[in-house]
């Protein structure tokens, strides 16, 4: 059973078809690649996912439980976390503050239902350690968003998510205005997060990243999926090469 | 009963010239303009201003007192509402700082009133406009309440049509949707939103100043009061409608007056209370503004 | 000192009251919602207070009937504003006010119209209601501790954060706007306790602006932000003993000024500066331990 599935999920605004009929799942322990041109609609699929965006049609489910129609916050108490494509931290709180409120409305392990209590105290503070040593943030904890530079502004971000412990976590162009160096360190730090039992899907640009990180791609061209597989294969096929003539990047 | 259709129609007028603004500030810039009973009365004490300087007729008073008000709101833009918005994360952000600030603005006016007219009801001087009663099909008028009813439809009909077909008005609407989209397709919030907060003021102002010359009085508070009726106005008509604002005005006006004759006096300033809250638990969606604005 | 506190006792009393009105406010604008209800439930208190204080009701017993009855229609208005958002929330709000306007001074009967209700007794000293300030101002600091402190500020900032780590926006702001209608209650009673009179001027327009300079004066970063902000009001009639009837212009001025160049008002300026201090040791601290740093 897949972790996660998508049926013909439609998302429109006004005229726009942002997203258009995509049906994909998502498989447990795996990190799935999103890829796409600007405007493909990839961040519309991840805002339906997590109940940003209401779909038009279609449905999607989470562990057999619908979650489509739900608000964006039972969402996330029943396993789905997510990262914005701009940076999202709270200025006026610390790296660690920041980072525990991924878990300040977490549920305890094994409840699927996003009816379970609240997490105890211990619990919270052993998650966002992790989170804080996985993403290699511990220098950091004591200090604000606004002191750090850009790219651990985006670990913490991460770290965020980690810590609630989700089943699956979308993560929107993570890598976006890093440097080379800041991606490759990022990607070893995502491998590990993988390692670790997560479910990952992460939109992004470059291929290079997402032949190092993904076992699965999809690529969505107008709102639809138009191929998925292997990242080699997908990304060899010619409806997807086309979809990205003129694009620079993505074939980088 | 002629007695009453007129009462309506007056009353009506005067909530159209009042909301129209309202409701198109909201609508299409997010602003809330809680000073908007501030400039109503502005307008009129303008005109009061205006005449005790020296004798002259409507026909100039009228527009002088128009831009006065339109000017405040004007420069509303300029040192309150430009400035937050600038500063703001996103549009949406600063849809509450902006509604506050016009709060503050609006106690700076009524300061200014309560000074000037010392607390007390002024009326404006009679040889500015006589007030005279005529017969228009067979239904007996005084010539300011038609003249509130030409001015309110006149208005509000040039103002809806300028809207639907000039360039300027259908840049609006795109701006009213998304004004990210409206700065790509080279449109100027900046300018749009002060040619907006002009005409929101200059009809206040025209109805202020009528107004006050139809009831024969005015006062620091006077705007007030009609805030209430405004909400329900827009509540009925929709938020950024300049049609729905009009047809709200009168459907408003009529409900007012038909509890009036069937109820009591009493309850004539309910009405638009109870309006507000029946159409909040029928269709509160139809109340959200049309803004929907996301950063993802 | 002592004769000073005797001299200015009244003002300082005063001071509390709005300290709790302050807070009335504070907590549905930190969870990033304008509302006016606070000065409503201000208003129906303090009348309802007024009123029972006629029929010599127990003071105490006077206070339960206020928290109960403000808590039940703040839970009411609340079930019912949280289907909107944004400005219509805000002007959902506005309109409540508006209306207990309208009522207050036609249901003459009742509140005494324009007049009012006064000489009744005093039931609380200075040093009462700083007992009671210092019990809200406690049970507020820790209320937003942690968790629920953390869900105040991603609501105040951003609600799609919010909404992103599982806090549910109308639960909140039911829970913030229900708090708020009891202070506001709790405030509105011990006005009347304290000053022995409820005027129609507790509705009206200078109410609404004096509770918004507080606010904004004192920002929502923090509980003490409203403490700051009421005891400024407070103390702004003598400090402008020479302009009172400029008052009103003078707050308006305040609301604006502040808004537009420090949103954050006075508690974000403190937390700000709170920040940069422990940033400037945390790096000193770091720069000490740099060795072991990098070893490790
Ligand atoms: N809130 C919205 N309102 C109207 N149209 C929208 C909205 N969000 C997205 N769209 C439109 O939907 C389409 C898909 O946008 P989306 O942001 O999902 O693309 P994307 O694949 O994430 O692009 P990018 O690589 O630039 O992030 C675009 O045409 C966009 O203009
Ligand atoms: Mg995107």
């Amino acid at each position: 059973m897949s972790l996660l599935s998508i049926v013909d999920a439609q998302v429109r605004f006004g005229g726009v078809r942002a997203v258009d009929g995509v049906t994909i799942s998502l498989e447990r322990g795996n990190v799935h690649g999103l890829v796409g041109p600007n405007g493909s609609g990839k961040t519309t699929l991840v805002n339906a996912i997590s109940g940003f965006a209401r779909l038009h049609d279609g449905s999607v489910t989470l562990n057999d439980e619908q979650i489509s129609g739900m608000r964006p916050d039972q969402i996330f108490t029943r396993g789905i976390s997510r990262t914005f494509q701009s940076i999202r931290l709270l200025s006026t709180l610390t790296v660690r503050e920041n980072i525990l409120i991924g878990t300040d409305r977490a549920r305890a392990e094994g409840d699927g239902r996003g009816a379970g209590k609240l997490l105890p105290r211990d619990a919270v503070n052993d998650r966002v350690d992790h989170a804080v040593a996985l993403l290699g943030l511990e220098k950091f904890a004591g200090d604000f968003p606004s002191q750090l530079p850009y790219g651990l502004q985006r670990r913490v971000e991460i770290a965020r998510s980690v810590a609630s412990r989700p089943e699956l976590i979308l993560l929107d162009e993570p890598f976006a205005g890093m440097s080379r160096a800041e991606r490759d360190e990022l990607s070893d730090v995502l491998i590990e997060i993988a390692d670790d039992g997560f479910t990952l899907l992460v939109i992004e640009h470059d291929m290079r990243i997402i032949h190092k990180i993904c076992s699965h791609l999809f690529v969505m061209n107008f709102g639809r999926c138009i191929a998925e597989g292997s990242p080699r294969e997908t990304a060899e096929l010619e409806i997807v090469q086309e979809a990205y003539l003129g694009k620079q990047h993505g074939t980088a | 009963m002629s007695g009453y259709f007129v009462d309506a129609m007056i009353l009506g007028s005067i909530y159209a010239l009042f909301t129209v603004g309202l409701s198109l500030s909201w609508g299409i810039l997010g602003v809330l303009n809680l000073a908007h009973g501030s400039i109503f009365m502005a307008g009129a004490l303008s005109a009061y201003m205006i005449t005790s300087a020296g004798a002259l007729p409507l026909a100039v008073v009228l527009p002088a007192s128009m831009l006065v008000s339109g000017g405040l709101v004007v420069l509303m833009e300029l040192v309150a509402f430009r400035p937050i918005r600038r500063r703001a994360a996103n549009p949406l952000a600063a849809e509450l700082p902006m509604a506050i600030a016009s709060v503050g603005v609006s106690s700076v006016l009524v300061a200014f009133a309560n000074n000037f007219t010392a607390g007390y009801s002024l009326s404006l001087p009679q040889d500015m406009f006589t007030v005279s009663s005529i017969n228009i099909l067979g239904l007996t008028i005084t010539n300011i309440g038609a003249l509130i009813v030409v001015f309110a439809i006149g208005l509000t009909v040039a103002l809806g049509l300028y809207v639907a077909r000039s360039r300027q008005g259908r840049a609006l609407k795109v701006i009213a949707q998304d004004s990210y989209v409206g700065g790509l397709l080279g449109i100027s919030m900046n300018r749009l939103a002060l040619g907006t907060m002009f005409i929101s003021g200059a009809l206040a102002g025209c109805g202020g100043v009528l107004f006050s010359i139809h009831v024969n009085s005015m006062h620091a508070y006077m705007g007030e009061a009609l805030l209430l009726k405004a909400f329900a106005v827009i509540v009925v008509g929709g938020i950024g409608s300049i049609w729905g604002a009009a047809i709200g005005a009168y459907v408003l006006a009529a409900a007012e007056v038909l509890a009036v004759v069937s109820v009591g006096v009493g309850m004539r300033d309910v009405v638009a209370f109870v309006l507000i809250i029946v159409i909040l638990l029928a269709r509160p969606q139809g109340l959200l503004s049309k803004r929907k604005w996301q950063r993802s | 000192m002592i004769s000073w506190l005797a001299y200015y006792d009244d003002v300082i009393g005063h001071m509390f009251v709005l300290m709790i009105l302050a807070f009335s406010m504070y907590v549905v604008m930190r969870v990033g919602v304008f509302s006016v209800a606070s000065i409503g439930f201000w208003a129906i208190a303090g009348y309802g207070a007024a009123i029972a204080d006629q029929y010599d009701v127990p003071p105490l017993l006077i206070v339960g009937g206020a928290l109960l009855v403000s808590g039940v229609f703040g839970l009411l208005l609340a079930l019912l504003a949280v289907r909107l958002s944004g400005l219509s929330l805000t002007m959902v709000t506005i309109a409540f006010v508006l209306l207990l306007q309208v009522i207050v001074l036609n249901w003459e009967d009742v509140t005494g119209g324009s007049l009012g209700i006064f000489g009744l007794p005093v039931h609380i000293g200075t040093y009462g209601l700083l007992a009671v300030v210092i019990v809200v101002a406690v049970l507020l600091a820790l209320y937003e501790r942690g968790r629920t402190g953390r869900a105040q500020d991603s609501l105040l900032h951003d609600e799609q954060l919010a909404q992103s780590v599982g806090i549910d926006i109308r639960r909140q702001r039911i829970v913030a706007l229900t708090l708020s209608a009891l202070l506001g209650g709790l405030a509105g009673c011990l006005n009347v306790f304290q000053t022995g009179m409820m005027v129609s001027n507790e509705v009206g327009f200078h109410v609404v602006v004096d509770a918004l300079t507080m606010v904004i004066l004192g920002g929502t970063a923090a509980w003490y932000g409203p403490v700051i902000g009421a005891a400024i009001l407070a103390w702004l009639p003598q400090m402008l003993s020479f302009a009172d009837e400029w008052r009103l212009a003078v707050q308006g001025v305040i609301i604006v000024v502040v808004l537009v160049f420090a949103p954050q008002g006075a508690a974000g300026l403190i937390q700000r500066l709170a920040r940069g201090v422990a940033a400037k040791r945390r790096s000193s601290l770091l720069k000490r331990r740099e060795p072991q740093d990098v070893s490790a």
